[in-house]
C-alpha cells in the first residue's frame, strides 16, 4: 500500500495563546491523485485547517497528527513545509511591496531547488522556465516586472497564486477559498490551470463555499466541515445537495 | 514645548573640540582663500561648535567622542594615498569623469578645478564667498570654509551640459580629518550630474570628514547630486549641501548612508526663483551601532515652486536613525506645492528612528503635506514568504530591501552603472545588517 499525501488525525487547534479551539478532532486522509473539497458554513474552521497545514503563527495545534507522506508535518516550520512540497492559495493573497514578482518567483524556486540538492536557477534560466509556467494561468509576463500583488485585482491575485503553484508545483495543494471575488473568466481560468497542475502523484484540497468551481474542479471527495470535524463525506453529489438544501439539515441530523 | 535639558558633559565636549580648532585657526593656510577661510573663522568664533540637547538640530547628535579629536594633529596618513588605490578600478561609471578628492593636482581642462585657481583668475568670486563666510549660519560650513583643504570649483556657462557624470571618490581613511569641499556654479540653462562617494576602510584610527556642497543654480539649470556613504570608519562624517536656486532651477539630491558611523548630512535648499524644483530624497541603512542624521531644511522663498522630500531608514542591531525636515514657506510663496514624507523600518529591539517633521508656513494658498511612520516587518508578509518556502534571514532580507527599493528606483541618474552599483551596495549592506 502506498503512503498517502497528507494523513490528519484527530486534530485539535486552537487560536494561539489560550485562544477559542476551532479544530476538534478532525480526521481526513488524502491519498495521491486525490481531489478533496470541504465545505461547510462560515466560521466552521475551513481557513483554520488550511492555515494550520501551512503552519501559521496564530494558530497551534493541541493534540493530533499530521503526517505528511509519512513524515510529522507538524514538526516543520512554514518554510520548510513549502520546501517538502506543501502550497497554500492564499484566500487573501498578500501584497508585497517593493518586492519583485519574478524575484519572488526564483527565491522560492530556488530555496525548493537548493533543499532538494538541485541547481538553482539564475535570472536567465528562470526567465526561460517561467515563460512555460505563465500560459497555464494566461498571465502577460509584464506581471512578472510588478511588485508580488501590489496593485493586482483580486481575480490577478488568484491567478499569481495558482502561477506561483505552478513554479513550485507542490505535492500537496491546498487552496483556500480561490474562487472568492472571481468573475467567471478569472474562475475558469484558475479552474484551468489547477486542473492542468493536477496529477496522479499529487493531492489537492480545496475549501470553498460554492458549488460553482467544482463544476470546473471535479473533486473525487465533499467533506462538509461544521464545528471543527468532518461531519459529513461523499461524492460530487454532496455538494449539489448541498447548494440546494444548505447546511441546516445536516448540522441537525450530526447535531453540532 | 520641548524640554531641553543641558548635559555638562556635552557642553565640555562641544568646548574642548572647539578649542582644538579654535587653536589651529592661526595656521589657516596663506593662500589666494584667505580672506574667506578669515571671514569663516570669524563666523565660527562666533557661531561655536554646536552643543547637542541645548540646539534642537543637534539633539540627537552623539559627539561624546569628539573630544579626541584636534585640528592641529599631525595627519595620519599620506595623502598621497588617495591616488594609490590598490583596486584596478575604483570606479563605477567608466564613462565618468573621475576625480579623487584630494588629489595633488587636477587635470587641466577638466570641469572640475581647483578654486584657488579660478580665484586668480577672477578675484571677483572672492568676494562672494567672503560674503558667503559673513552669512553663514551654520558653524560646520564655516568650519569646511576655514580649513577646506582643496577646495574644488565645478563652473558651467550657459547652456553647458555635461554628458556624463562627474564621479567623486572621497577616501578618508588616509588623513584623520579632512574638509573637502565643492562650490557649483552654474550658468542658466546648464545640467551636471554628480555621484559623489565616502569610503573609508579603516578602524585603527577615529576620523572627522565635514564637507561641504555649496551649490549656486542659475535659471533653467538642472543639478543632481547622488550621495553614497559607505564607510567602515569609526568615526564622524559630517556633510552640509547648502542650494541656491533660481527660476525653472531643478535641484534633485540621493543621499544614502550605509552603516555610516555618525553621518550627518545637512540639506539647505533655497528656492529663489519662480517654478524651481527641488527633490530631496534619503535612504539609510544602518546596522550595529551606527547612526545617521538626515537634516533638510527646504525654504520655498518665491511663489510657484515645487519640492519633494522622501527620506527613508531601515535600521536594525542598536543603530540610530534620524530625520528631521522642515519646509518653510514665506509669505510671499503663493502657490507652494511641498511634500515630505519620512519612513521607518525597525528590525531589531534596540534600533531607534526618530522622524521630525516640521512645517512654518506663512502663506495661504500652498499644498503642503508631511507625514512619518516607525514600523517594523509585516508578520504578515513574512509569512506568505516563509509559506512559499523562503527562510526567515533571506524573507527579511527581501521585505527590506522592497522597502528600500523605491529609493534607489528613486535615483536620478544617466548611468545604469551607477544605479546598480548603489543597488549592490545598498543589499549588501542590508545583508550583513541582518545576519547582525
Amino acid at each position: 500500500m502506498t503512503t498517502p499525501i497528507l494523513q490528519i488525525t484527530n486534530l485539535h487547534a486552537r487560536v494561539v495563546d489560550g485562544g477559542p479551539e476551532i479544530l476538534k478532532g478532525l480526521t481526513l486522509t488524502l491519498n495521491a491523485g486525490e481531489i478533496h473539497a470541504i465545505m461547510g458554513p462560515n466560521g466552521s474552521g475551513k481557513s483554520t485547517l488550511s492555515k494550520v497545514l501551512s503552519g501559521h503563527p496564530n494558530f497551534e495545534v493541541t493534540s493530533g497528527e499530521v503526517l505528511f507522506k509519512g513524515e510529522n508535518l507538524l514538526d516543520m516550520e512554514p518554510d520548510e513545509r513549502a520546501r517538502a512540497g506543501v502550497f497554500l492559495a492564499f484566500q487573501y493573497p498578500v501584497e508585497v511591496p517593493g518586492v519583485n514578482n519574478a524575484e519572488f518567483l526564483r527565491m522560492a524556486l530556488n530555496s525548493k531547488r537548493r533543499a532538494h540538492k538541485e541547481e538553482e536557477l539564475d535570472e536567465k534560466a528562470f526567465a526561460e522556465f517561467l515563460k512555460t509556467k505563465l500560459p497555464i494561468v494566461e498571465m502577460r509576463d509584464d506581471y512578472m516586472e510588478r511588485a508580488v500583488n501590489e496593485g493586482f485585482s483580486g481575480g490577478e491575485k488568484k491567478r499569481n497564486e495558482i502561477l506561483q503553484m505552478a513554479v513550485l508545483d507542490p505535492a500537496l495543494a491546498i487552496l483556500d477559498e480561490t474562487d472568492s471575488g472571481l468573475d467567471i473568466d478569472a474562475l475558469r481560468i484558475v479552474a484551468n490551470g489547477v486542473n492542468t497542475l493536477m496529477n496522479k502523484d499529487k493531492a489537492m484540497i480545496i475549501v470553498t463555499h460554492y458549488q460553482r468551481l467544482l463544476d470546473y474542479i471535479t473533486p473525487h471527495h465533499v467533506h462538509v466541515l461544521a464545528n471543527g470535524r468532518l461531519i459529513k463525506s461523499g461524492d460530487k453529489s454532496l455538494a449539489l445537495e448541498l447548494e440546494e438544501r444548505g447546511y441546516d439539515w445536516l448540522l441537525e441530523e450530526a447535531s453540532v | 514645548m520641548t524640554m531641553t535639558i543641558s548635559k555638562p558633559s556635552d557642553t565640555k565636549t562641544a568646548s574642548i573640540f572647539e578649542a582644538s580648532l579654535t587653536a589651529p585657526f592661526s595656521q589657516l593656510p596663506n593662500d589666494v582663500l584667505m580672506a574667506m577661510r578669515d571671514a569663516a573663522k570669524e563666523r565660527f568664533t562666533t557661531l561655536g561648535f554646536p552643543v547637542p540637547r541645548k540646539e534642537e538640530a543637534w539633539k540627537y547628535m552623539d559627539i561624546k567622542s569628539l573630544s579626541q579629536f584636534s585640528i592641529d594633529e599631525k595627519s595620519s596618513g599620506d595623502s598621497s594615498a588617495l591616488l594609490n588605490m590598490t583596486d584596478s578600478s575604483p570606479w563605477v561609471e567608466a564613462n565618468a569623469l573621475q576625480y579623487v578628492i584630494l588629489p595633488s593636482e587636477l587635470e587641466a581642462g577638466g570641469p572640475l578645478r581647483a578654486l584657488t585657481d579660478v580665484i586668480v583668475e577672477n578675484p571677483e568670486r572672492l568676494a562672494r564667498l567672503v560674503h558667503a563666510a559673513h552669512q553663514q549660519d551654520d558653524a560646520l560650513s564655516c568650519l569646511n570654509m576655514a580649513f577646506a583643504d582643496m577646495p574644488l570649483s565645478l563652473a558651467l556657462s550657459e547652456n553647458e551640459a555635461l554628458d556624463a557624470p562627474i564621479e567623486m571618490l572621497i577616501r578618508h581613511d588616509a588623513k584623520q580629518r579632512l574638509f573637502p569641499a565643492i562650490y557649483i556654479d552654474m550658468e542658466a540653462h546648464s545640467s551636471a550630474e554628480l555621484f559623489i562617494r565616502i569610503e573609508g576602510n579603516s578602524t585603527k584610527t577615529a576620523h572627522y570628514l565635514q564637507g561641504l556642497i555649496m551649490g549656486r543654480l542659475g535659471e533653467g539649470s538642472k543639478l543632481t547630486i547622488n550621495i553614497l556613504s559607505n564607510s567602515k570608519c569609526d568615526g564622524f562624517i559630517f556633510l552640509n549641501s547648502e542650494m541656491d536656486i533660481a527660476a525653472n532651477a531643478q535641484l534633485h539630491i540621493s543621499s544614502i548612508a550605509l552603516s555610516a558611523d555618525n553621518f550627518r548630512h545637512r540639506m539647505d535648499a533655497r528656492l529663489n526663483g519662480e517654478g524651481s524644483d527641488a527633490t530631496l530624497n534619503g535612504l539609510s541603512i544602518l546596522g550595529g551601532q551606527t547612526r545617521s542624521h538626515q537634516h533638510v531644511r527646504l525654504d520655498h522663498k518665491v511663489p510657484k515652486c515645487t519640492s519633494s522630500q522622501k527620506f527613508k531608514a531601515a535600521v536594525g542591531g542598536e543603530a540610530f536613525s534620524e530625520f528631521d525636515g522642515t519646509i518653510y514657506v514665506r509669505k510671499d510663496a503663493q502657490q507652494t506645492n511641498a511634500q515630505q514624507l519620512s519612513r521607518n523600518l525597525l528590525l531589531s529591539k534596540k534600533a531607534k528612528a526618530f522622524a521630525r517633521p516640521w512645517l512654518q508656513i506663512d502663506a495661504d494658498d500652498v499644498k503642503c503635506s508631511h507625514g512619518a511612520t516607525v514600523g517594523q516587518l509585516s508578520e504578515t508578509e513574512l509569512f506568505y514568504l516563509s509559506s512559499r518556502g523562503i527562510d526567515d534571514d533571506t524573507a527579511k532580507a527581501m521585505l527590506t530591501e522592497g522597502f528600500c527599493n523605491d529609493q534607489v528606483q528613486a535615483i536620478q541618474t544617466q548611468s545604469d552603472a551607477i544605479r546598480k552599483y548603489i543597488r549592490g551596495r545598498s543589499r549588501c549592506a542590508l545583508a550583513s545588517m541582518i545576519k547582525g
